[in-house]
């Protein structure tokens, strides 16, 4: 039982980017980060997306990932494998790409959750 | 007002300040493209310093987060085709050549380019390149050409 919840916690990434995402906005309003605050419709429109994400393909382990808040008050979330990263930008749209060091490729909403179970299972 | 390009010696160092959200104290710093994103707030440029004034940088930016400096030689930014743009001791903003410095956005584009993508503008190159493998952009390329400056301060 341990055993099989401890697997359970570790591909768990969805809940994972969760709390990184109310850390973020708690901070946001708590500290001054020196960028614009993304609004609260852009956090809830983050989670929203991460769990379309997750009901699209069924995911072996994510690296841990990394939220950030952008200069224009952009909601952003990355994962870094070790064949490129996957960059999600969430404002009033929602931008996502997969790059490397020399190339990048935008990528379709519906495509992301592919891209992501193809780097993880790949690494 | 009016900028003046400033040409900079290429082995020159400049600082570009950036923060981290708290939960990343004591990991590893990596540099992202987002450090060098522009604020379209006030101007349109990436904001940076002469590394002379890093100390003066840093104390103006008034991050509650953990912040740190990054820091470059002017000359591979140069040959990126970016351009200086002097504003005020030793501040300055990196550009576009063909950028109008346009402080004014709501009344006027931010952009003069009207032919291609603006390589400067992440979202501009997403919009307009979707399912297309296609070079990194300016701020990708920006990563690589700078470095955590862990000096003590």
């Amino acid at each position: 039982m341990t055993t099989r919840t401890l697997e359970r916690l570790s591909i768990d990434w969805f809940d994972m980017v969760k709390q990184q995402l109310d850390a973020l906005r708690d901070d946001c309003h708590r500290l001054n980060s020196g960028y614009p605050v993304p609004s609260d419709a852009t956090f809830e429109k983050a989670k929203l997306t991460i769990e379309k994400f997750r009901q699209l393909a069924d995911f072996p382990a994510l690296p841990e990932s990394e939220v950030s808040i952008g200069s224009n008050g952009e909601v952003i979330i990355m994962w870094d494998f070790s064949r490129g990263c996957v960059e999600l930008t969430i404002a009033d749209t929602i931008h996502a790409r997969v790059y490397n060091d020399d190339n990048q490729e935008v990528l379709e909403l519906p495509r992301v959750p592919v891209v992501l179970s193809f780097l993880a299972k790949a690494a | 007002m009016s900028f003046e390009e400033l040409v900079l010696p290429p082995s020159e160092s400049v600082v570009r300040l950036f923060a981290r959200h708290p939960s990343s104290l004591g990991k590893p710093i990596k540099i992202r493209p987002k450090d060098f994103d522009r604020g379209m707030g006030y101007m349109s440029g990436i904001s940076m310093y002469r590394a002379k004034a890093k100390e003066v940088a840093r104390g103006k930016w008034g991050s509650e987060w953990p912040k740190g400096i990054l820091i470059g030689a002017a000359g591979p930014i140069q040959e990126l085709g970016l351009v200086f743009y002097h504003t005020g001791n030793d501040h300055f903003s990196v550009r576009c050549p063909i950028c109008d410095l346009n402080r004014n956005q709501t009344v006027l584009p931010l952009c003069k380019k009207t032919v291609g993508l603006c390589d400067f503008d992440p979202a501009s190159a997403l919009t307009a390149a979707v399912g297309q493998t296609i070079p990194v952009g300016i701020r990708d390329r920006l990563v690589k050409l700078f470095s955590v400056d862990t000096a003590p301060y």
